[in-house]
């Protein structure tokens, strides 16, 4: 059985450094990997980038993440990759990663994706040249999502997103902001790669569990939403393997 | 764009300020307006973020009480876990 600790939305800052790497003692002993749901920073700048990169290196665990919509806010998002990299967090954009987990091979395939909203009430590509722009973004990175996801291979798999594929795990949140908290487009990708787990973030007002039409389990990871510092997932379907 | 002091737009603007001042850059905070006061609500993550939030919302609301119920996030390590299939 692979267990998979997650959160999202930790938004570090040179007031919190340190502190979240605290609540992270012992997690070697209950997690085999840590997923990171994006919205690692608050306003996204190099000097937070570095401050998340020495919050999660060498915890003794592979980590993997996506960034969040903060992440981007400086336009620094590739310097706070390349750190994130160096401290070896594994940074999903469009692409997966396949770790051996004791002998159990899962595959994360990840993108932060964008909003855009859910099926029969989605924004579409149409109209305005911005308004044509904001919704190819999430028809781009959903369909980064689906190719990555197809290529995998694994015994387990798990898509990892800032926003959300559904709107379950939304509820909390004002429904008239739904389309800025994700896209239907994500869960299809998710429907289409047989995958086993779902992780997002971003609606920190949202709710923990919720399923996509094709029955995939999907986990609002945001740390408000959580009221602890990580989640905890086992996944039982590799028993079978 | 000068601030409507119609509570509607007053709440608007304080959470758009909230979003955007880089002092606070908080999404997912709640902003009620009754009468002479500001409810702040949700989960910030330090209380030096706290007393920044309050600051910003006091400067668009300068006649208003800021009564801040937001509360600080949980950094508890996790109990259980859960089992999926
Ligand atoms: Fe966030
Ligand atoms: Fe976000």
């Amino acid at each position: 059985m692979t267990c998979v600790a997650a959160v999202a939305d930790i938004h570090l800052g040179k007031d919190v450094c340190g502190r979240f790497r605290k609540s992270l003692e012992g997690i070697t002993e209950r997690a085999e990997v840590l997923l990171l749901g994006g919205d690692l920073t608050r306003h996204g700048t190099v000097e937070e980038g570095r401050a998340v990169a020495d919050e999660f290196r060498d915890l003794g665990l592979p980590v993997v993440a996506v960034l969040g919509n903060h992440d981007y806010h400086s336009d620094a998002q590739d310097e706070i990759t390349a750190m994130l990299e160096d401290a070896g967090v594994i940074v999903l954009e469009g692409d997966n990663v396949v770790l051996d987990l004791n002998g159990v091979r899962l595959g994360i395939a990840g993108t932060k994706g964008f909003g855009g909203g859910f099926a029969g009430r989605s924004a579409s590509e149409f109209g305005e040249p911005e308004m044509k722009r904001f919704y190819h973004l999430t028809k781009e990175l959903s369909t980064g999502l689906a190719m990555a996801l197809k290529d995998l291979d694994t015994d387990l798999k798990i898509a990892l997103t800032h926003y959300s594929p559904v709107k379950e795990t939304l509820e909390g949140e004002p429904s008239e902001i739904y389309p800025f908290l994700g896209s239907y487009l994500l869960a299809e990708a998710i429907d289409q790669g047989d995958v086993d787990l779902a992780i997002h973030g971003h609606a920190h007002l949202g709710s923990e569990r919720g399923v996509t039409p094709g029955g995939v389990s999907v986990r609002n990871v945001a740390l408000p939403v959580l009221r602890q510092a990580y989640a905890l997932y086992r996944l039982t379907g590799a028993e079978a393997m | 764009m000068e601030t409507n002091r119609e509570p509607h737009y007053l709440s608007a603007r304080v959470r758009e300020r909230l979003t955007e001042d880089e002092r606070t850059a908080e999404q997912g905070l709640q902003v009620v307006v009754r009468g002479d006061v500001i409810y702040l609500r949700g989960t910030v993550a330090s209380e030096e973020r706290r007393r920044r939030i309050e600051e910003v919302a006091a400067e668009i609301c300068p006649d208003h009480e800021i009564r801040d119920e937001t509360t600080l996030i949980d950094l508890h390590r996790p109990e259980g876990e859960e089992r999926l299939p």
